[in-house]
């Protein structure tokens, strides 16, 4: 007979480990490859060391990645976007503070195709005036349904104030910004940090056996290329003023709360064991002050705490939108939560949760060999390996609850936090 | 394209089983599809199905804590509600399979339904409909549309519901009534893929779901929607940046040819950038800041819809004929064989990108075999693969008849940009 009320017992010492990844250099290129996967998909991301960090101009990294497919030396935009369309592929480009990526998906038949419309995109692109403009118009469209967001408009304070408005980590593209951009500024950016540069390739999925041959005959030059460098893995030395933002949006129903501040550089010791008490706050659907808040007194749809890392600084921010009513009462809650973990070890049991919820995470995270390359990914261009993968794990097993209670005290200041709120509120 | 292999049992209580083992992953998801949505709901209770989602992460009586049982075992889970039915899925380590197991059958038949997780929840979803459908741009589209296309059957409201007040009066009677004709062994459909054999799975599932007992058999007791005798035209203000153009035609169900062919026109006309209303509107002649055709994808009859933004200056009447001239396109000149190709391919590769991730794959073989037949995500390609251009030519004529029309003009306040 079943005893519903005995729950099952639970395993959580499986051995965790990373996959078997080919490693190798294509001429002076790292290329990091995890096959066998069931369906006949190539996922590649070619991933060069340039970004905001580089731009001579804001937007410029983030408009040549979207006018990356707007035209070449032998095809326009059409006959590009035909191509693609007509293969089922999916190809687009990214960038970030730190890095700038070309994302491209394709049936494993298209593979050599696929090379070859790469490559002209990363050596030959044209950016069209007629194409940028269009861009340009679209993007202040959208940035003008962004502002009438509350969340949009209190992330952009934040963010603003903890690095300055015009830092490469704080800025988020303006009007002018975007008005300001050309052609001209494209090409620079282009000729002077894609184009015939070093670059990483991530490759999984299902790829042929012989891609490194298939690359080479397609993109000669590639292997002519010097070894790319990563983006400094070391902390910048910043500033900022705590304190409180208030942005008024009288129409508003709801209020976005932001909470946030710098942290302790990736490299540093305590920022792994950071991510554990960052998961117990806000890091998960059953963290402290989603349990408090939305779950116990129903203020909001969600709350969470995020813990990130950028190449030379790391920050920590909560992030919700609450009833306008609740405002000042969730602003509390939150606050008594950090005390607690201040004043309060973990209990065990919560930390036992804590740790298994993690490791399922990470098992999940390197759950085939898409998101094992994507994991990869994440690991190298923070200058680590799969040696720092394990050192995690034992850390996650091991961690106790009075070093997270220490980190707390020493990293969650009260007064240490830039707080905004944009809402319909009135404040002095 | 591999097959997605997989077996399927009936319990005794009406329970429907499928085991998709997949060794090479040590994950588990455990997929439960409940044919119950908002098209289900009476009109006064509107955004039922959906407040009695978040309800069922309130406890059962053998496991008070759903959420912290399942991350103790290294899992984690969400749910999702439609008009059609309602989804919840755990993915955690295989090693921890009946951990899930036990808690969804204790979900299934102990829920515990008391006051106090309703009133919070009733909070908690006012709050999602703030933030998502009051708070939000153009956050009022769904329930204006649904309000001009349907009459009759529930599709008129979407699933956060009519208005909160609905969420708002919701009583623990109900709820407990709504529990019981709906959430019964032989109305849903359990779906255990990942790193777990079949032979290793089913005993473990008659263990924990073969004493629930069987329910009553929901019946569908909604209205049909009358057939569109003529065309329908509606305008609603918001504090909006831009105008936004909305035309929305009834469509066939989900398991009517029909609704390949209108599939594939959508693709014709909005599916990635070399498709014709991006190219002729968005690009060539700059009406729309964007645009897009799609399905609603519903069970019963649904809607092809044609959204855009307009760019500042452009009138209603312009935009509209521009969008007509794309339609009377379709009924007029067969697609040329290399643009259906294009389309066609698409159809392919979806299937093989959507079958990546295990938990898209537990959730497609609940969901076809709700349809009827969980090897339709193993074949469904096929009805669209055999449409013809003559099809989609006739298909365009029969759905674009100008007296099957919505048109819904969702304007801005103000027009200008004021800062």
């Amino acid at each position: 007979m079943l005893d519903r009320t005995q729950a099952p017992a639970i395993r959580m010492d499986s051995p965790v480990a990373l996959p078997e990844s080919d490693r190798f250099l294509l001429g002076r290129q790292p290329v990091v490859g995890i096959g066998g996967a069931a369906q006949a998909i190539t996922k590649m991301e070619w991933v060069f060391t340039a970004g905001k960090w580089c731009e001579e101009k804001k937007g410029a990294a983030h408009f040549t990645a979207k006018m990356l497919k707007e035209g070449t030396t032998q095809r326009d935009a059409q006959a590009i976007a035909h191509q693609l369309d007509y293969w089922g592929a999916s190809l687009s480009a990214e960038s970030t503070a730190d890095y700038w990526t070309l994302t491209a998906y394709c049936l494993t038949r298209h593979f050599p195709d696929m090379i070859r419309l790469i490559r002209e995109l990363l050596t030959e692109a044209t950016f069209p005036e007629a194409e940028l403009a269009l861009k340009k118009h679209l993007m202040k469209q959208k940035l003008r349904v962004n502002l009438q967001k509350v969340g949009f408009q209190a992330t952009r304070k934040l963010m603003g104030s903890l690095f300055g408005p015009d830092h490469y980590y704080g800025y988020r593209l303006q009007e002018a910004d975007i008005d300001a951009i050309t052609t001209a500024d494209l090409h620079h950016f282009y000729q002077t940090h894609i184009a015939h540069q070093p670059v990483h390739l991530f490759i999984s999925g299902q790829y042929p056996d012989d891609f490194p041959a298939v690359i080479a005959s397609q993109w000669p030059e590639l292997l002519d290329l010097p070894a790319p460098n990563l983006r400094p893995n070391t902390p910048l030395h910043m500033d900022y003023t705590p304190g409180d933002h208030y942005i008024p949006v009288p129409q508003a129903q709801q209020s976005a709360l932001r909470m946030g501040k710098l942290m302790p550089h990736h490299t540093h010791p305590d920022y792994q064991p950071l991510k554990v008490l960052n998961t117990v706050l806000g890091g998960y659907f059953g963290s402290r002050l989603m349990s408090n808040i939305r779950e116990d007194k129903g203020y909001t749809y969600g709350i969470y705490s995020v813990l990130h890392a950028y190449a030379q600084q790391a920050i920590f921010y909560i992030s919700t939108e609450v009833g306008a009513d609740h405002e000042a009462a969730a602003r509390q809650e939150i606050h008594k939560e950090i005390e607690q973990l201040q004043r309060t070890p973990i209990p065990e049991d919560e930390l036992t949760l804590v740790r298994h919820y993690l490791l399922g995470n990470i098992m999940g995270s390197i759950d085939g060999p898409m998101k094992a390359a994507n994991t990869i990914k994440g690991l190298l261009l923070q200058g680590r390996d799969e040696q720092d993968f394990n050192d995690f794990i034992a850390m996650l097993r091991t961690v106790t609850p009075d070093q997270l209670q220490a980190l707390a005290q020493q990293y969650w200041k009260q007064d240490s936090f830039i707080e905004v709120v944009a809402g319909p509120n009135q404040q002095a | 394209m591999q097959p997605i292999s997989y077996e399927k049992y009936q319990l005794a209580n009406g329970l429907t089983v499928l085991i998709h083992h997949d060794p090479l992953t040590p994950m588990a998801v455990v997929n439960t599809l409940y044919k119950v949505g908002a098209r289900n709901e009476v009109s006064t209770r509107t955004g039922f199905a959906h407040l009695f989602e978040h309800l069922m992460f309130g406890g059962s009586q053998n496991a008070p804590h759903f959420d912290a049982a399942l991350q103790e075992a290294g899992g984690n889970n969400n749910a999702f509600t439609n008009n059609d039915l309602t989804n919840y899925y755990d993915i955690l380590p295989a090693d921890n399979l009946e951990t899930a197991l036990w808690l969804e059958s204790d979900r299934m038949h102990f829920l515990h339904i008391n006051e106090r997780s309703l009133d919070v929840q009733r909070k908690v979803v006012i709050e999602e409909f703030k933030e998502n459908y009051l708070n939000q741009p153009y956050g009022q589209l769904w329930h204006q549309v649904r309000q001009l296309c349907y009459t009759q059957h529930p599709y008129r409201w979407p699933t956060i519901g009519l208005t909160p007040q609905h969420v708002a009066k919701a009583t623990l009677s109900e709820v407990q009534a709504f529990y019981q004709q709906y959430y019964t062994p032989n109305n849903a459909i359990l779906t255990i893929a990942g790193g777990v054999a079949p032979d290793q799975a089913l005993p473990l599932v008659e263990r924990y779901f073969g004493d629930i007992p069987t329910g009553p058999t929901p019946l569908p007791d909604w209205p049909t929607e009358p057939a569109q005798m003529g065309a329908r035209h509606a305008s609603f203000e918001d504090d909006v940046p831009l105008n936004m153009l909305i035309m929305a035609y009834p469509m066939a169900d989900r398991t009517d040819k029909g609704y390949y062919e209108a599939d594939l026109i959508s693709d014709i006309l909005s599916s990635g950038s070399s498709s014709r209303l991006y190219l002729k509107l968005v690009k060539e002649q700059q009406l729309f800041n964007e645009l897009q055709a799609f399905i609603s994808g519903n069970l019963d009859p649904g809607l092809f819809v044609i959204r855009g933004r307009l760019n500042e200056g452009v009138s209603y009447d312009d935009a509209q004929a521009a969008i007509q001239q794309e339609l009377q396109r379709l009924q007029d000149d067969l697609v040329p064989r290399h643009e259906l190709e294009k389309v066609k391919n698409k159809v392919e590769s979806g299937y093989e990108y959507n079958t990546i991730n295990l938990m898209n794959r537990a959730y497609a073989l609940s969901y076809f075999e709700n349809l009827g037949d969980a090897n339709g995500l193993n074949t469904e390609k096929e009805h669209y693969l055999s449409v013809s251009a003559a099809a989609l030519r006739d298909r365009a004529i029969q759905l674009f008849d100008a007296r099957h029309l919505n048109l819904l003009e969702y304007r801005a306040k103000q027009p200008a940009y004021a800062g």
